[in-house]
């Protein structure tokens, strides 16, 4: 499968990609994004299975690429990955059809739990 | 809206988040004890609650930061790698100061700045205040409260 990693923090998608291969996901092909604008570029031409995105970056947020695809009619798979995991912004992910919202710091098996039902 | 946010609560944050990507937990210590700080990151939290979130540090622990969360020697790290270490650091306390106090707010991108950064006490009071020791060095944690919202510190 393929994952498009979305994060204007090359660091943070450095730890996710660490994070993916600890929680057992290594093998799949991953493909990463400096903001939501090439994020949403880039879902139209890598044609990710599912997006792992930050909530607030720049040109584009990930809430606003969200919903953006899902106007263009994408449907593909996205969970958030960010620093802010209040109720509030898990009701408003999941409002605009995310998967799920991993709030940071997160553990492998954060990643486990939430992915497995998309991944395998 | 009242704003509780308890210096137990940052040193959690901090706490969970050193363990989770710094590799190694650290030890509270005493605001005001170090050294000035040669590194300054900030976010900004606006709406319900209005204030800022300062982490400081000297520079040789802003690039034990880059190295611990790139996995890579200081010598092997980049330019901006650090900045963007320290920057995601103050990013990740913000988010989680963000959801302990009221909203709907939301937060800035983090900003880094080299050297100590002076927030204007006309404008805003702490609300709360941690400091941690990490590998024998001094870093603190300020949460700042617009004066126009109310803030309770611990």
């Amino acid at each position: 499968m393929k994952i498009l990693i979305a994060d204007d923090s090359k660091v943070m998608r450095q730890i996710v990609t660490r994070t993916l291969r600890q929680a057992g996901f290594s093998g799949h092909d991953l493909v990463e994004a400096v903001d939501g604008a090439d994020a949403f570029s880039k879902v139209q031409s890598e044609e990710p299975d599912l997006v792992l995105s930050d909530w607030n970056m720049p040109n584009m947020t990930g809430i606003e690429l969200l919903d953006r695809l899902r106007a263009s009619g994408s449907t593909v798979n996205f969970g958030f990955v960010t620093s802010e995991g209040s109720p509030e912004m898990r009701e408003r992910a999941a409002n605009s059809g995310a998967l799920f919202l991993i709030a940071k710091p997160f553990t492998p098996e954060a990643f486990r739990e939430a992915l497995e039902p998309v991944l395998d | 809206m009242t704003a509780t946010l308890a210096v137990d609560d940052l040193l959690a944050i901090a706490g969970d988040l050193w363990t989770s990507y710094l590799g190694s937990e650290p030890t509270p210590s005493v605001p005001g004890v170090g050294k000035p700080a040669q590194v300054t990151a900030s976010v900004s939290i606006a709406g319900e609650w209005d204030g800022v979130v300062v982490v400081s540090l000297s520079a040789k622990t802003a690039q034990d930061v880059g190295s611990a969360l790139l996995q890579l020697d200081a010598a092997d790290l980049e330019p901006g790698d650090v900045d963007d270490a320290v920057g995601e650091l103050v990013n990740i306390v913000g988010g989680n100061v963000k959801s302990v106090l009221p909203g709907p707010s939301s937060l800035s991108l983090p900003v880094v700045a080299h050297g100590t950064a002076h927030v204007a006490s006309r404008g805003a009071e702490i609300v709360a205040q941690a400091a941690l020791e990490w590998l024998g060095e001094h870093v603190e944690i300020t949460v700042w409260s617009s004066t126009s919202t109310e803030g309770a510190s611990s």
